[in-house]
């Protein structure tokens, strides 16, 4: 099933939702938290970001296929795409473009103009180095992960450091194939 | 119509979740039962899969049901690997809607949003077992 341009706004719609400033004013002092328990050692935090992004996108992933009924995608691009279309849609409430695809297909770039996280959010000097917005990158490798694809995704262009848009690069390391799990003999 | 089990199995073959409405024979072993039924449904999988004769080949078949003169076996497996199993008696018509239903309102709302809940283990959630035996009654008068 191929997602139509609508499939994201129609998911979107009867979804409960909160308010998308308490959502960003709840992930900055998190963040503010994070970095107090870390002592300001700001790399630790980015990883913390990332694993609790993981987290939440191996449990995302069911989420998005029961409220979707999205078969399975035949391939890497149609995976972006649903993923910067109807994913980002249906949980964060904007699209993202897929662009800057590389010769084998296999890594990719998602253009977010509005990033919702980041909202009435400053980075200071001290923390100039932080990847303010590395759960959603963690978000992608979780959700990918449970439909067997092993991807790796980081922040190449973030507003907040002065860039025009987020961009979020997406690189697929390999497809894993489904295992019989127990030994022959048991 | 009589539902008998259900069981939720995960990629890694754990059985996350067993119910049971009605058994007249039961396992001799459960943890053999589990793996049993798992090792069933994954080589059904590739069989069905290496034995479709129709077509182009490019989709997979997707193995939905089998039927015996005792009992019929519904299966729904997701892209994420949750495998959904109901055993059911011979005259069930199509269960593919109400296993979709199960994923979407009992596991996905009940369970996956669970903060208490690791994905990959086994749970026994009384808010998950009422709401699939609610939906169970609801649809088999």
């Amino acid at each position: 099933m191929k997602p139509s341009r609508g499939t994201g706004t129609m998911n979107f719609a009867p979804v409960e939702k909160i308010n998308s400033e308490l959502f960003t004013l709840t992930y900055g002092s998190m963040v503010r938290q994070l970095l107090v328990d870390n002592e300001d050692n700001v790399e630790a935090v980015n990883t913390q970001l990332e694993k609790m992004g993981y987290n939440i996108g191996v449990r995302l992933i069911d989420e998005f296929l029961a409220k979707t009924s999205t078969t399975r995608c035949s391939d890497f691009r149609e995976t972006a795409e649903v993923v910067a279309k109807v994913g980002l849609k249906m949980f964060l409430g904007v699209q993202a473009t897929v662009a800057n695809w590389n010769a084998d297909g296999t890594e990719c770039s998602l253009i977010l103009e509005d990033n919702p996280i980041v909202d009435f959010v400053e980075l200071p000097e001290q923390y100039q180095s932080l990847s303010y917005s590395s759960m959603l990158c963690g978000v992608f490798r979780g959700a990918l992960e449970m439909v067997n694809m092993k991807v790796e995704s980081w922040f190449v262009q973030d507003t907040l450091k002065g860039d025009e848009v987020n961009e979020i690069r997406l690189r697929l390391l390999e497809v894993v194939q489904d295992e019989y799990p127990f030994k022959d003999d048991e | 119509m009589l539902l008998f089990c259900f069981y939720i199995f995960n990629r890694e073959g754990v059985c996350l979740h067993y119910h049971e409405w009605s058994r007249p024979r039961a396992a001799r072993n459960e943890s053999d039962d589990r793996k049993m039924m798992f090792g069933l449904l994954f080589s059904l999988k590739a069989f069905v899969s290496k034995a479709d004769p129709s077509s182009n080949g490019e989709e997979e078949p997707t193995f939905v049901s089998y039927r015996t003169d005792k009992y019929k076996l519904h299966y729904l497996e997701n892209p994420s690997g949750i495998r959904f199993v109901l055993l059911s008696q011979p005259n069930a018509g199509e269960m593919r809607e109400f296993l979709k239903h199960v994923y979407d309102t009992c596991y996905v709302e009940h369970v996956v949003k669970n903060p208490l809940y690791s994905p990959g283990e086994p749970f026994k959630f009384e808010q998950f077992t009422q709401a699939l035996t609610k939906m169970a009654k609801k649809t088999h008068v």
